[in-house]
């Protein structure tokens, strides 16, 4: 799973520079990259969790339930 | 169209993909925004440590110590006697504060004061007066301290290298300090100048903070503005940066020596140990002798004509300034030795002023323009020694020139210092500047009448100027011998030869075009590169802004359209509203990022 964070943030990274352009810093891309997928990941991941949380059990409640 | 598209497996997913790359460029555009280390020119950072922690904590660091800077200025009223109207009295009260300043400082800040209290071109006398009384008050390098430096830096054992090596030192600086010492090959009496260990990170921090200081004194008074205190002060701090490698003072004092050896004046240059020294040891020749300050007494004693010493000086540093091209640029006191014999010596060659031909013969020209009181020639002269300037107003300046010449004539006594310090001020007024090492060329000759003064009270800058001159004709083409002057007319000539061939042909060719009124002029605003690229950048910005925010509000239309409505029966229009907004956002967040950029880049 990591393996594809990773490949995703390398795939970011290539795609905000070529849609910003030219004379920009490396360093800063690479952060950006690995932030944004960090926090969308993080949001996406939430909101999949409250969409699911009466129906499935993966949901924190279903583990508490299952615990 | 009508009918409702069914969602297509997978597209939260390339939502998900699509936000993060807009996630992205927002993070960058925070990135640009809140990073505080300035772009160059070329986009490039300028910042000298690669690792951010060690950044972060130097950047906390100058701040810290310019905060400290900022609040001693404020408490000896540097701000507040800046803010008047420049008048002797204010000039005094602003020499006071800012001596007192420079000392409470300390470190660099004294040097610089030093350095600044040499330019009477440029400062008015009572600032001059209050910075000559700076003092350096170093602490000396221990023994400890002395041992370890001579341990790790020099390529043999001491004891191989040295017969006899005094711990006390001879004198102690900013910079570093000196020994004196015996080699033991041959015996020979050396001088070992060590760099301070801790210099460098010291030298940094303190430069940077000097310049951020010069340009906030420079931000609140015009007059700072005026006389260039923002550039004195990166002058000096690169001359520093200079003054700290050892190899470049070896260089230099080689490469004088070198272009001095036959000189008639035979001014003596101590030899460099280069095998024995490197970036922070220096080992030079001992000359035994006193500074030029002391040396009066002992001339007279041993019947040695001050004049003459004073003159083998003098036509030694002017030889290097209009001739060679290379030349000591800081010739104080205690710079110039008298040996034993009367032999005058030039020491101390961290600070090398260089000079390219154009400059040298704009330096020439300038003496020839003054001796004749001919505002042409001067005018000609300073075109070739000041920056170039786009709008120039040549006509009030040669004008200016002239009266400056009636000014200071018939005025032996000193007039070539006030026809300095009224070139100067003319520069300033008409906008321009002297190219930096031509400023040192100048400053160069003014330290040298100073220290001129001290070994012969009579001594007049222009009347050993004239001198010197008319000792060399062939160079100045100023007096007398009517041979040389027609060889050097003949050259000219030569050199004219092909201009004035084509002249007769490219008139006749001009007047026959007037004759037909075929004659037009081309004028273009985007015939100079920089304003082409200036707007050609600003309209493709304004252009991407444009297309961003009209993209934006078609989608916005689109969404509202659709009742922004988003799940499983989400339309076609409904999403190309949501890419239109994803197109919009992404060009918005490019234009402000480069924006951003634009702005953080320094422009020189």
């Amino acid at each position: 799973m990591y393996f594809q964070y990773l490949l995703l943030a390398v795939i970011m990274i290539f795609i905000i520079g070529r849609l910003i352009g030219t004379n920009i810093s490396f360093k800063k891309q690479v952060m950006a990259s690995f932030f944004s997928v960090i926090v969308t990941s993080t949001v996406y991941w939430y909101l999949y969790l409250r969409g699911r949380e009466n129906t499935d059990t993966f949901g924190i409640e279903g583990l508490v339930m299952a615990a | 169209m009508g009918a409702k598209t069914p969602i297509p497996l997978g597209l939260k997913a390339w939502l998900w993909l699509l936000s993060m790359a807009v996630f992205s460029l927002i993070s960058y555009l925070l990135f640009e925004i809140f990073d505080p280390i300035p772009l160059g020119e070329r986009g490039e950072r300028l910042s000298d440590t690669r690792n951010p922690v060690r950044r972060v904590f130097a950047w906390f660091r100058r701040q810290r110590r310019y905060i400290q800077v900022l609040l001693i200025a404020i408490r000896h009223g540097v701000g507040k006697n800046l803010a008047v109207k420049r008048t002797p009295a204010s000039d005094l009260k602003l020499a006071v504060s800012f001596r007192k300043t420079l000392e409470s400082c300390g470190g660099f800040f004294i040097k610089f004061g030093q350095v600044l209290s040499t330019r009477s071109d440029l400062l008015p006398q009572a600032i001059i007066e209050e910075l000559s009384h700076l003092q350096e008050n170093v602490a000396r390098l221990s023994q400890d301290q002395v041992k370890e430096i001579l341990a790790n830096e020099l390529s043999r054992p001491q004891d191989e290298i040295f017969e006899h090596f005094e711990m006390e030192p001879l004198a102690a600086a900013s910079i570093g300090q000196v020994h004196r010492a015996t080699l033991r090959e041959g015996g020979k009496q050396v001088v070992v100048k060590l760099l301070r260990p801790d210099i460098s990170a010291k030298l940094q921090l303190d430069l940077d903070i000097l310049v951020r200081f010069a340009a906030w004194t420079s931000r609140k008074s015009a007059w700072a503005r005026n006389i260039g205190f923002l550039d004195l002060a990166k002058g000096f701090s690169a001359a520093m940066k200079e003054e700290t490698d050892f190899r470049i003072e070896a260089r230099n004092s080689a490469q004088v020596a070198a272009s001095l050896e036959n000189n008639r004046s035979k001014v003596k240059i101590p030899h460099v140990y280069r095998d024995l020294s490197n970036a922070k040891i220096l080992v030079i020749e001992y000359l035994e002798g006193v500074s030029v300050k002391s040396s009066a007494a002992i001339l007279d004693k041993r019947g040695i004509d001050r004049q003459e010493v004073g003159r083998r000086i003098f036509d030694c540093m002017l030889e290097q300034i209009f001739f060679k091209g290379i030349f000591h640029a800081d010739p104080h006191p205690g710079n110039v030795y008298i040996l034993k014999d009367g032999t005058p010596a030039l020491l101390d060659f961290g600070s090398v002023g260089r000079l390219g031909t154009l400059q040298l013969e704009g330096l020439k020209r300038l003496l020839i323009g003054f001796e004749q009181r001919n505002p042409y020639v001067i005018m000609d002269a300073l075109m070739q020694l000041v920056e170039p300037k786009a709008e120039l107003d040549e006509a009030g300046m040669e004008q200016a020139l002239s009266q400056l010449l009636v000014q200071t004539a018939y005025n032996t006594a000193g007039s070539t210092d006030a026809f300095i310090q009224g070139l100067f001020r003319m520069i300033r007024e008409f906008g321009l500047t002297f190219y930096p090492n031509v400023a040192g060329a100048f400053r160069s000759l003014i330290t040298l009448e100073g220290t001129m003064l001290q070994l012969s009270p009579s001594f007049s800058l222009m009347e050993e100027s004239h001198r010197f001159a008319r000792e060399h004709p062939t160079e100045f083409i100023t007096v007398g011998d009517a041979s040389d002057l027609k060889k050097t007319a003949a050259n000219e000539l030569l050199e004219l030869l092909p201009v004035i061939r084509r002249l007769p042909r490219r008139l006749d060719h001009l007047g026959s075009m007037l004759e037909k009124g075929d004659m037009s002029v081309k004028v273009g605003f985007f015939s100079d590169r920089a304003n082409t690229s200036f707007v050609t950048k600003w309209i493709s910005q304004a252009l991407l802004a444009f297309v961003g925010t009209a993209i934006g509000g078609i989608s916005i239309g689109l969404l509202s359209l659709s009742g922004l409505s988003f799940g499983s029966d989400i339309q076609i229009v409904t999403m190309f509203g949501y890419a239109g907004i994803l197109i919009s956002a992404i060009l918005l967040i490019r234009v402000a990022i480069h924006a951003v950029r634009n702005l953080k880049q320094i422009k020189e």
